[in-house]
């Protein structure tokens, strides 16, 4: 099955035209995690604080992933 | 294709890096060599293999590659025109990675037995190969830092560089572009990071007009704000037999 992710932090919207194949909709996800978390690193080292993925399959939207920072004062 | 064209690259290479005469080129240029063509992903040594052949890349691309745990591929380097990616085959008789083309290429194989001994009696020559092993060291080393310490831009603008470095010592860029056959999903595999990273890489990229990436085609956009980003110093290449 071949899946598409869309990705939307606070510098960059990127939707991804040529897919990728997986096995399954669980190899999928993995990839989805894998991808927003790495991605939020870079994004939270320039001062963004926000990711959001999107995955679709051909026909449809299956399911977004965000990954936030939060970040609260102590002193 | 004769001798000296098949030879030309390796040649060339030698000359880039290191210090051979006239008697050692003649001395290559009677290596007997089989040339093969072989298509995208073919496998040229897989991981278990005994070669009896190390292999000169005449013209096109190969990488080398491992597969980790349940599948994924990491890819350890990339090859190209006048390189002998798998030289250790000559003293590590089996081999511990794969190595595969990428995209179409011209392969030639020689044998390990004269080869050996071209070795023997060439001082200069295994002195070249001992430092071309040793630059291969060096390039794995910078590797580990790109992949361990810098962020996914900077280590695919780094990797562009390496590229561009190398091709361009040897006389195969135009201008600041040069024809690279990976697809954004190998580039990912080579900086260690996921294809859905690579593409959001890619995009930031061009947005910032460092690079821009056409189908086999690589450009470099601004070469002095690119080597910023990437953290891009050559010497570990060491392409100047002279430092």
């Amino acid at each position: 099955m071949r899946y598409f992710f869309d990705i939307e932090d606070d510098f960059l919207a990127v939707s991804d035209s040529e897919g990728t194949e997986y096995a399954s909709l669980e190899v999928a996800t993995k990839e989805a995690i894998i991808a927003a978390t790495s991605i939020a690193r870079d994004v939270f080292t320039s001062k963004g604080s926000q990711v959001t993925v999107t995955v679709r399959d051909e026909d449809r939207p299956l399911f977004e992933m965000t990954v936030r920072m939060a970040r609260k004062e102590l002193r | 294709m004769t001798k000296a064209e098949i030879i030309a690259p390796f040649l060339k290479r030698l000359r880039v890096s290191t210090e051979i005469d006239k008697e050692d080129e003649r001395a290559i240029s009677t290596l007997p060599i089989v040339t093969k063509q072989m298509g995208n992903g073919e496998a040229i040594a897989s991981t278990g293999d005994r070669p009896s052949a190390c292999c000169l890349v005449i013209e096109g691309f190969i990488l080398r590659s491992k597969i980790v745990g349940t599948g994924q591929r990491q890819i350890l380097a990339f090859h190209q025109p006048g390189d002998v990616p798998d030289l250790q085959s000559l003293f590590l008789h089996v081999m511990d990675h794969d190595v595969s083309a990428l995209g179409n290429c011209l392969l030639g194989f020689i044998p390990h037995a004269p080869l050996r001994e071209l070795i023997k009696n060439r001082p200069n020559i295994a002195q070249a190969l001992w430092r071309d092993t040793l630059t291969d060291a060096a390039v794995f080393r910078e590797w580990i830092c790109n992949i361990g310490q810098r962020d996914a831009t900077s280590r695919v603008a780094h990797l562009v560089l390496e590229l561009y470095t190398r091709l361009k010592a040897i006389g195969r860029t135009d201008g600041l572009t040069f024809s690279f056959p990976a697809t954004q999903a190998l580039f990912a595999d080579a900086v260690g990071t996921s294809v859905v990273h690579m593409n959001r890489v890619v995009q930031e990229l061009r947005n910032q007009r460092l690079l821009d990436f056409d189908r086999g085609r690589i450009s470099i956009l601004d070469e002095a704000r690119l080597r910023k980003v990437a953290d891009f110093d050559a010497l570990y290449l060491h392409l100047d037999p002279s430092l």
